[in-house]
């Protein structure tokens, strides 16, 4: 195994179960999650070398996953390859897992955009600066993104959406 | 639902949602290998076609396609984990809920950004005053672009120590390509640098490479991207000595994303233009 090799399946064993839980929270389906997180570390083993010595390893993968999410569902090849699963998988314990699938629902049902600014903010806790760096958009339109995002939720678990 | 209560929520769905096994690093390693091989590949390719052409020869070495190049330098190394979100490090939300301040409607508002009210007309104001300065032989395009970004947009959002910001864009087109006009006041209060340069280099993080200049008595900081972060072209800004700071930008740009809108070849306005609008009473918001 090679010097990068290493370093690369080390980075990836201490971080892709994090990347893979943002994931799921963007799409709602644990398949998918795992699909954006390979497409994401594979472009980071393809730039290792360049993006390593900048140490912005987390942000950049971050950043591809983000940005892979979003260019999919403008493509809508999730939604016509995966037509027949469930978008959402049942949580494991069941009290209170009525709250926990209807949010996950309600937040796939979100624009991606402004679920992507959810996560984002709310999940991996990133300042508006860096969530607008991530997007390559304005602090502010993270801001109003993340108001419509509430407001989107909110009317969402106030009148659920039911699952295709 | 506000942001506290979904923070809240998402740790607890996580927590409570079973997760799938490890992903095997090794897959990814495998995985990264073939995107490496398949990069060389084509290449490689391409300087064997261009070889052959000229040579005629015969079998041709296509180089090392191992998958690892050779590497320059010592091995990077990965960064420590960053702390994962988790319940044990989240504050409870009684501890942390923020009290906002009402909106229009005498209620509280549900998160930092006004809904209603004065401040919200504040930003309204600024998307007004903004829509006013664009140069001739511009339109001012309404409506969403397709990554669902809209053209035009204002806001009024409570920030640290009482501090209000107000956020004004607005799409300008040429007819040929579209770019982007945006203005930022911040309240007094708002802890931004008094140094023209440092303050411009507050705009956003951008950093940039700035410069003063003069107009009147005040001193401008303006400044250019630089680096890998182009989200905005140029911006100016400017502190006035009440303490509301004025930040106006440009960019070739409409949206960030939009595949769909052609960008401006030429910025709308000149950095003397952009300079002198910081200082305009109109964008001095309190």
């Amino acid at each position: 195994m090679s010097d990068r090799d290493g370093a690369f399946a080390e980075y990836f064993a201490a971080r892709s179960g994090a990347m893979r839980g943002t994931a799921y929270l963007l799409c709602g389906d644990w398949h998918r999650a795992e699909d954006l997180v390979q497409a994401a570390f594979t472009k980071l083993y393809v730039n290792w070398n360049r993006v390593g010595r900048h140490d912005a390893l987390d942000p950049y993968v971050r950043k591809v996953l983000i940005r892979t999410f979003i260019d999919d569902g403008r493509r809508g090849w999730w939604r016509r390859e995966r037509l027949q699963e469930p978008p959402v998988e049942a949580p494991a314990a069941e009290h209170s897992a009525d709250d926990r699938v209807d949010l996950v629902r309600a937040l796939a049902a979100v624009p991606p955009r402004q679920r992507a600014v959810l996560v984002l903010r709310y999940w991996e806790d990133m300042s508006v600066d860096d969530v607008a760096a991530a997007l390559h958009c304005s602090p502010g339109t993270v801001k109003s993104q993340a108001a419509r995002g509430l407001d989107a939720l909110r009317s969402l678990i106030s009148h659920p959406v039911t699952a295709e | 639902m506000n942001g506290n209560d979904l923070r809240e929520a998402l740790r607890a769905t996580m927590t409570a949602t079973r997760t799938p096994p490890p992903m095997e690093s090794a897959a990814a390693v495998a995985s990264g290998r073939r995107a490496v091989r398949r990069r060389t590949w084509t290449g490689a390719g391409a300087t064997a076609a261009l070889v052959a052409a000229v040579l005629v020869a015969g079998p041709l070495i296509a180089g090392d396609r191992s998958g690892d190049p050779v590497q320059a330098g010592a091995p990077p190394q990965p960064t420590p984990p960053a702390s994962t979100p988790g319940v044990t490090t989240t504050p409870s939300g009684a501890e942390t809920k923020p009290s906002w301040p009402l909106d229009g409607d005498g209620q509280p508002q549900e998160d930092a950004t006004a809904r209603s009210g004065e401040r919200y007309e504040k930003g309204r104001q600024l998307l007004d005053e903004l829509l006013n300065v664009v140069p001739e032989g511009y339109t001012k395009p309404e409506g969403t672009a397709r990554d669902g970004i809209p053209l035009r947009e204002h806001q009024a959002a409570v920030e640290a120590h009482d501090s209000w910001g107000y956020l004004a864009s607005t799409a300008v087109s040429d007819g040929k390509g579209t770019g982007r006009l945006l203005a930022e006041v911040h309240t007094p209060g708002n802890g931004l640098s008094t140094e023209p340069c440092k303050l411009a280099a507050e705009f956003w993080g951008l950093g940039g490479d700035c410069h003063v200049v003069r107009v009147g008595g005040a001193r401008v900081g303006v400044a250019s991207a630089s680096g890998s972060d182009q989200r905005i072209d140029q911006w100016a800004a400017y502190r006035h000595p009440d303490g509301i700071v004025v930040y106006v930008a440009q960019s070739r740009t409409a949206t960030n994303d939009d595949p769909g809108l052609a960008p401006l070849k030429k910025l709308p306005l000149n950095a003397t233009d952009l300079a002198a609008l910081t200082v305009d009473p109109r964008f001095h918001l309190n």
